[in-house]
């Protein structure tokens, strides 16, 4: 749940910024490294230990992954003749086929490969959950604090076509995109991770909530009480796949939310 | 900074626009504190070129650019690219996200919004609601060099009127404030102001 609520929020600046498309690319990315650190794990593991094979390598894989398709995207758009959603599909096209290219030399990974896309937060362990948890809460302190300048500086981007590289801001948020999309996607899969970015913001952009706040916190809850009802239905419905259902509950959630319970709007406010 | 030093002045300045094209060569011009630098010239001539050089965006091609002002006390009303934000954001958001939390006599006292305003949509708002807003966000943070890049584009005579106003009030309550005015048109009511002005003519071609 603490993911979600993170995730969510993270979601608003990104779709502010036009970049879901990228942020899908910079998702495969770390799915592709964590993928091939799982792989690597059984020779590394026997030098290092099974947490250091397990959690930090394929971690640390999915990092660098998701920067150098982070970096890769942004100079295929940079001078370009298509649209840049164009280039950003070629890329998450390609990227996917590497990451089934990685599951298949490592035949260990076929079980990984379906856990990585589709996530299970049911097998968490305690160790991660604590953890996801904890970075959570450091996650969710650190962006409340700055959803000013987060938010500004999406804006000034997508208003005024500013982009001010290497500005502190911009890094701050960027490592913290790296941070948790990497996380999400290797304990909660690339699903999971992807669907509390972008479907609560989504969703709440159709709502009549106005403001800043509303609109992150209105998109937090919807992902994180989606998230609850989602996983409660799966352990109730052993047929339902957890993921999967706290997609589909996160959707309905959203519709109830959108048509019944803020029915009044007016286009000029 | 005393009120007869320069707080911005060019030597021998070339630019070039991104592609390549050189937009101007030579140019020569100072900015004092209390006078406007009024910069006219057609479209594609290197105006906002100009302005992103003067931000530090981009670099010159030769000769000297030198803004005696930190940037922190720069601000820039830029003209819009995009109209469509993403986040449902007010008025007052727009305002907010800028310079932290202002309190509401802080923003009304520029007299370009009204208080029932602040709580429009910005994807909703009017082009003048929305130019009023950039404004006051630009105004709050209390800059010494103010920037305004097409302010009077697909304005009504009213809210020219008010920005006149606010030009005005901005130079004459401090006497180190100064504007950069980028337009294609109004130089003859912006003199009527009774502000000094300097005016800068590009002309697009290499020469000013």
């Amino acid at each position: 749940m603490g993911a979600a609520f993170v995730l969510a929020i993270l979601g608003c600046w990104i779709a502010a910024r036009d970049r879901s498309m990228q942020t899908l690319c910079v998702g495969q990315g770390a799915t592709f490294g964590v993928l091939f650190g799982l792989g690597l794990g059984p020779w590394v593991g026997s030098w290092f230990g099974s947490w250091f094979s397990s959690d930090i390598l394929p971690f640390v894989l999915a990092i660098l992954a998701a920067v150098a398709a982070f970096d890769i995207s942004n100079r295929m758009v940079r001078v370009r003749s298509a649209s840049k959603n164009t280039y950003f599909s070629f890329l998450f096209t390609v990227l996917v086929g590497l990451s089934y290219l990685v599951s298949a030399l490592f035949p260990s990974l076929e079980t990984h490969m379906s856990h990585i896309f589709f996530g299970d937060l049911a097998t968490l362990s305690n160790f991660h959950s604590g953890l996801s948890l904890v970075l959570s809460l450091i996650g969710f302190i650190l962006m409340w604090k700055f959803r000013f300048p987060f938010t500004n500086q999406a804006f000034e981007n997508s208003v005024f076509g500013w982009n001010e590289k290497g500005h502190a801001g911009r890094r701050l948020f960027q490592t913290l995109s790296f941070i948790a999309i990497c996380y999400g996607v290797q304990f909660t899969g690339f699903l999971f991770t992807m669907g509390c970015l972008f479907i609560p913001t989504s969703i709440m952009s159709y709502s009549s909530l106005r403001g800043l706040d509303r609109h992150l916190l209105g998109a937090a809850l919807l992902a994180s009480i989606s998230t609850a009802v989602g996983f409660v239905l799966s352990l109730a419905f052993s047929q339902l796949p957890t993921v999967p259902t706290i997609i589909v509950v996160m959707v309905t959630l959203g519709w109830i939310f959108d048509v019944f319970l803020m029915p009044i709007r007016s286009p000029r406010l | 900074m005393t009120p007869s030093s320069p707080i911005l002045h060019a030597h021998s300045l070339s630019y070039s626009a991104p592609g390549g094209r050189v937009l101007a060569t030579g140019l020569n011009f100072e900015l004092k504190p209390g006078q406007i630098l009024f910069v006219l010239g057609p479209n594609g001539s290197g105006k906002s070129t100009l302005i992103n050089l003067i931000l530090g965006f981009c670099k010159p091609l030769s000769g000297n650019l030198a803004v005696e002002v930190p940037r922190s006390r720069v601000s820039h009303v830029p003209q819009l690219q995009n109209m469509e934000f993403h986040i449902p954001l007010t008025l007052r958001d727009v305002l907010n996200i800028a310079s932290g939390e202002s309190p509401d006599a802080q923003i009304l006292g520029w007299g370009l919004l009204e208080k029932e305003q602040l709580d429009l949509l910005w994807s909703t708002a009017s082009g003048g609601e929305r130019q009023k807003t950039l404004m006051t966000r630009a105004l709050i943070g209390e800059p010494q060099l103010l920037i305004l890049d097409e302010p009077f584009n697909h304005l009504d005579e009213v809210t020219h009127a008010q920005i006149f106003k606010v030009i005005q009030k901005y130079i004459e309550s401090d006497p180190l404030r100064s504007i950069i005015l980028v337009s294609h048109a109004h130089l003859p009511e912006v003199e009527s102001l009774g502000i000094p002005v300097e005016v800068l003519q590009l002309d697009g071609g290499g020469k000013s």
